[in-house]
């Protein structure tokens, strides 16, 4: 694609960013300004309430190549970012936080999603600024997903990202309810290339995130994305019933071979591990049928193609002609 | 009974030769016995805004969300296409499609409409289906909607003005509209655009025709204004596949696009409802003016961007080609900014008796001028 016609679309979700909007805005378009012919830059408005409105409207009117779209309420910063990838219109999408990721490294991600033909995201190089439980739980939560779903997670991925075309059409056939682009970004499997760099900091002090609402998102993320845990579970149970049955086993021994027993002992002990034998085997099996009815249910494509190509020569045989000898 | 005339004056003049002007001509003198004279800025008929358009024979489908608009639309419609059906391109096949997401209307939803507009509706064929992107369009109807060629009704205009007898003046701007104190009638001055030489007609009636200009023409009078928005829109042209020669596509309700033939320049006009506006502003705004637009048209083209877009829906929009674009200010009345709604607009200006100032938005929509005009000459009201 020549650069004449390449499109480069930037989407920023904002929630409450009145205060810090307009310098970064100004700093976003210079580096578009002088990389590109042809961009765009998509605001999409969370539901502020802090005149965030107002100074996009100033925006506008003085700036060029701005969009802004506004939710009807808080909807959280994964949707406003869907919302803003479902209107763009480029060949590359970067999304950046505008709180945290400089403008200045946009033509890094956009040429290091280009080359790859997928994903480029943001690593961190300085801590993060949150609390020490938020942080801790945040790097447990990267590595337990990687492993429940199968896939490779930095620990340190910002939602600073670029998607190529393919990879973001590849994201939007995802229709899941509990959103996270960054591992919707892995799981879409296109090749991906981190890029490592240092956050900014536009706002001091930093808004601490709710350690209890991240924690929800974390589990309703793994819960909707990877049924192994309840895999894991169903194998609790098989594990239980097996037990069980072992233990029937002693108890029927006891009662062949031992003379003296307590009265009522046997069919006691007996009933109770029958009973846990069966409940447990009937549980495993739910556990699997509830985990194959969930993943029938994911509105998500089996794959997604990233490339087609196709041979430059169609007949195998060049000396064959479409003539036939004899009629049989 | 036309008043009487002695000199070679004429009763009426018309500013303006666009369709809305030379359609007032054509009634005037034809419906209503009037003499009338036609002034042109430009050299030819229809050269601006009635050529510089989607040259969509609107047929109701564009306005789900007004009963209304829609059934009158489809009446106008109906009447425009026999009387001039040799300059309506009816060839190809118009689509409309219903997109899932940010659509203000959804597929049920137009499709009640038309059953409750009469406006004919079918499933797209199959392979017609498979032309849109499935994850972003809802539903594909084919429509019965056409496309006016706009040389040749300039060329039926031109022809029918002649045999009216009506006086058409190219290239002449009307500087003012005046009346002297105790004068019977209204005094115009007239500059020819090539030499500058000044004349002065008078008359009776003044139809102000004028579109984006009806303001020049109103301050220049000393009239006081009237409340306009511009747009400067682009419409671009580009060159389709074949297989998409006879096709319209038209994706409803928000930020989507439209393209369908374009008879005159045998291409495409594509159109998109968040790029083809590139800007707006009121009378009166410190910053822009329409002479200025007039005198450096200078527009950046934003047809790539609405390829791009284009091409999300209808992925074959890709290998479209641009091959030109259309810059003009299109003039709505504020009030109608929001909507699809165009009303005409038919204001009699109280300072200056005998001056009206006339605003149409649609090809179409000329027919409603009939009563208006029997209603101004008191000649009882055209069904």
């Amino acid at each position: 694609m020549s650069i004449a016609s390449y499109f480069v679309s930037v989407v920023v979700p904002l929630a409450d960013d009145a205060d810090l909007l307009e310098p970064f805005v100004v700093e976003l378009l210079g580096v578009l300004r002088a990389g590109w012919q042809n961009y765009e830059v998509v605001l999409v408005d969370d539901g502020s309430r802090d005149g965030t409105r107002e100074v996009v409207g100033r925006l506008l009117r003085s700036h060029e190549c701005l969009r802004y779209l506004r939710l009807s309420k808080r909807m959280g910063n994964e949707v406003a970012m869907l919302a803003g990838l479902d209107g763009v219109i480029g060949d590359v999408v970067v999304v950046l936080q505008p709180e945290s990721d400089p403008p200045a490294l946009l033509p890094r991600f956009v040429e290091a999603a280009r080359s790859s033909g997928g994903v480029a995201f943001g690593v961190r190089t300085t801590p993060s600024d949150q609390g020490w439980a938020y942080r801790v739980l945040r790097r447990r939560f990267t590595r337990l997903a990687a492993r429940m779903l199968d896939l490779e997670l930095s620990e340190d991925a910002t939602l600073y990202m670029a998607f190529t075309r393919q990879a973001l059409n590849a994201v939007g056939q995802i229709k899941d309810k509990s959103r996270a682009l960054r591992i919707f970004g892995a799981v879409v499997g296109f090749p991906s290339q981190p890029i490592a760099y240092a956050p900014v900091q536009r706002r001091t002090p930093v808004r601490s995130k709710s350690v209890a609402e991240g924690l929800e998102r974390g589990v309703s993320l793994i819960v909707t994305n990877s049924t192994k845990p309840l895999r894991y579970v169903a194998l609790l149970g098989l594990v239980a019933s097996l037990l069980n049955a072992l233990y029937l086993v002693y108890v029927l021994a006891i009662a062949l071979f031992k003379p003296h027993v307590a009265e009522g002992w046997i069919t006691q002990s007996a009933s109770i591990s029958g009973m846990f034998l069966f409940l447990f085997l009937i549980l495993s099996v739910l556990a699997e049928y509830v985990g194959r009815l969930l993943e029938e249910s994911r509105d998500r494509p089996l794959y997604f193609v990233a490339e087609e190509g196709q041979s430059s020569v169609l007949i195998a045989d060049a000396t064959r002609r479409n003539v036939v000898n004899e009629s049989r | 009974m036309p008043p009487q005339h002695e000199s070679r004056e004429p009763d009426c003049v018309v500013v303006g030769g666009g369709i809305f002007g030379c359609w007032l001509a054509l009634h005037l003198t034809r419906e209503l016995s009037f003499s009338v004279a036609l002034f042109e800025r430009e050299p030819a008929l229809l050269r601006r805004a009635s050529y510089n358009n989607q040259a969509r024979v609107h047929n109701g489908y564009h306005y789900p969300r007004s009963i209304l608009t829609g059934l009158r639309s489809r009446m106008n419609s109906g009447r425009f296409l026999r009387e001039y059906s040799e300059c309506v391109d009816r060839t190809f096949a118009q689509y409309y499609a219903v997109a899932r997401v940010r659509s203000n209307v959804t597929a049920a939803q137009f499709e009640q409409f038309c059953a409750r507009i009469g406006a004919p509706l079918a499933p797209a064929e199959p392979y017609v289906r498979r032309w849109f992107n499935d994850e972003l369009i809802e539903r594909v109807w084919r429509t019965e909607e056409w496309a006016f060629d706009s040389d040749a009704l300039a060329e039926r205009m031109r022809a029918d003005l002649a045999a009216a007898g009506v006086e058409v003046v190219m290239e002449h701007d009307v500087l003012r509209v005046a009346k002297s104190a105790g004068a019977r009638r209204l005094e115009l001055e007239v500059c020819a655009r090539a030499t500058g030489a000044l004349r002065g007609v008078a008359c009776d009636h003044v139809f102000n025709a004028t579109y984006s200009n009806l303001n020049g023409l109103l301050a220049r009078s000393g009239v006081e204004k009237l409340a306009l928005r511009h747009d400067v829109t682009e419409i671009a042209l580009v060159e389709v596949p074949p297989e998409l020669a006879c096709v319209g596509v038209t994706v409803m309700c928000g930020p989507f696009f439209s393209f369908m033939p374009f008879p005159p320049r045998k291409l495409h006009s594509l159109s998109h409802v968040r790029y083809t506006p590139h800007r707006a502003w009121h009378d009166g705004d410190a910053d822009f003016d329409n002479a200025s637009f007039f005198r450096e048209p200078n527009e950046s083209s934003f047809c790539l961007h609405m390829l791009k877009d284009a091409a999300r829906y209808f992925p074959a929009v890709a290998s479209f080609v641009q091959r030109d674009s259309l810059f003009e200010l299109k003039t709505v009345l504020p009030q109608s900014a929001h909507d699809d709604s165009r009303p005409i607009l038919f204001s009699r200006h109280t300072e200056l008796p005998g001056l009206v100032s006339v605003l149409g938005g649609k090809v179409d929509n000329i027919y409603d001028l009939e009563r208006e005009l029997g209603l101004l000459f008191d000649r009882g009201v055209a069904a």
